[in-house]
């Protein structure tokens, strides 16, 4: 209740509110910015650090963007979101400042699953060698082909699992599904996975 | 992200369970093309269910420091206990040091602004001031 009350008075820019707000939040912004860099391989100063966490939250205040939460129990999570993405805008305006940077990075963050190198292993040239990259993609598109076929939620939680490497218990927490529903889940599509692998590859 | 993304508003009420069936199921289905959104929701429960220890430490820290001469005091009265040779020198030291700590501390503060405030008749208002003095001319 309390939290919902700052919020309204934030919305209606009042400063003391803001300072609260700021006070309250300052540290889970931070922290996603630092976890967000770190992820990247991207090892800034901490004057650095404190201009996007403070360009983070001019932008939430100038821009209004706390009137856009539809609930308030989504606030943290809201707030990590905007942190992580605007650290990936900094950095694609100022670390990675050469258009030929820009584009590996931007071809590695599209919507490809099939990029599996950490971004610090491709920004420091270690890419996946040709061959092996052919066949991974092939692999990647049989078992595309063969998820397909599943109920959406059961395609999330494989690909969530086998893609993205989340463990059981994250996938529970994330979906909001029983741990159990999870396990069952992925040991039938894996069971069939194999299945379906075994009559195609012959493995 | 992309502009055909879900904004970070749907993905985090996705994340808090706060969506319709259906909406739910739209973003479940983006989900699935989508690994720059999948990669955004997994970091996003990462970091919200990590203990940050720097930050916990700089808390522990902040308190040790507002709370200084207390634990200053504290030590010199344990002192004055081991070393009876200097009794005295350490519970005067941590007498000291303790009436610092009370001080300094906020709600004294705030105990000595009110009793200031409400001390009688030693401030008079100003505009009575000259009241008094026009009455006397």
């Amino acid at each position: 209740m309390e939290t919902e009350l700052l919020l309204k008075r934030c919305i209606n820019k009042n400063r003391n509110a803001w300072k609260e707000f700021t006070r309250l939040y300052t540290a889970l912004i931070r922290k996603s910015v630092v976890y967000k860099l770190r992820n990247l391989g991207v090892f800034l100063p901490k004057i650095d650090m404190d201009d996007i966490v403070q360009e983070i939250l001019l932008s939430i205040w100038e821009k209004d963007k706390l009137s856009r939460i539809k609930d308030i129990k989504s606030l943290q999570a809201w707030l990590v979101m905007i942190s992580i993405n605007m650290t990936l805008n900094y950095c694609r305006k100022h670390v990675f400042r050469h258009a030929k940077d820009l584009e590996s990075l931007d071809a590695y963050i599209s919507d490809n699953d099939e990029a599996r190198s950490t971004l610090k292993d491709f920004l420091s040239g270690n890419t996946v060698p040709a061959g092996e990259t052919a066949s991974f993609n092939e692999l990647c598109q049989v078992i595309n082909s063969i998820i397909s076929g599943l109920k959406a939620r059961d395609q999330l939680v494989i690909k969530l699992n086998i893609y993205d490497g989340a463990k059981q218990k994250d996938i529970a927490k994330i979906m909001n599904l029983p741990i159990s529903t999870v396990g069952t889940v992925l040991s039938r599509a894996k069971k069939e996975l194999k299945r379906q692998l075994e009559i195609k590859w012959d493995f | 992200m992309n502009r055909l993304c879900p904004q970070e508003e749907v993905l985090s009420a996705y994340l808090s369970d706060a969506l319709s069936p259906s909406q739910k199921i739209q973003v479940e289905k983006h989900l699935i093309k989508c690994r720059d959104c999948r990669v955004l929701l997994l970091d996003t429960h990462k970091i919200i269910n990590t203990v940050d220890i720097h930050h916990l430490f700089r808390q522990i820290l902040s308190f040790l420091k507002t709370n200084m001469f207390f634990f200053i005091s504290f030590i010199s009265l344990s002192l004055s206990f081991l070393f009876s040779k200097y009794f005295l020198q350490f519970l005067t030291a941590s007498i000291l040091f303790g009436s610092k700590w009370i001080v300094d501390i906020k709600t004294t503060k705030t105990l000595i602004m009110v009793q200031e405030a409400l001390k009688p008749g030693e401030k008079k208002n100003p505009t009575e001031e000259t009241i008094d003095h026009r009455d006397r001319s």
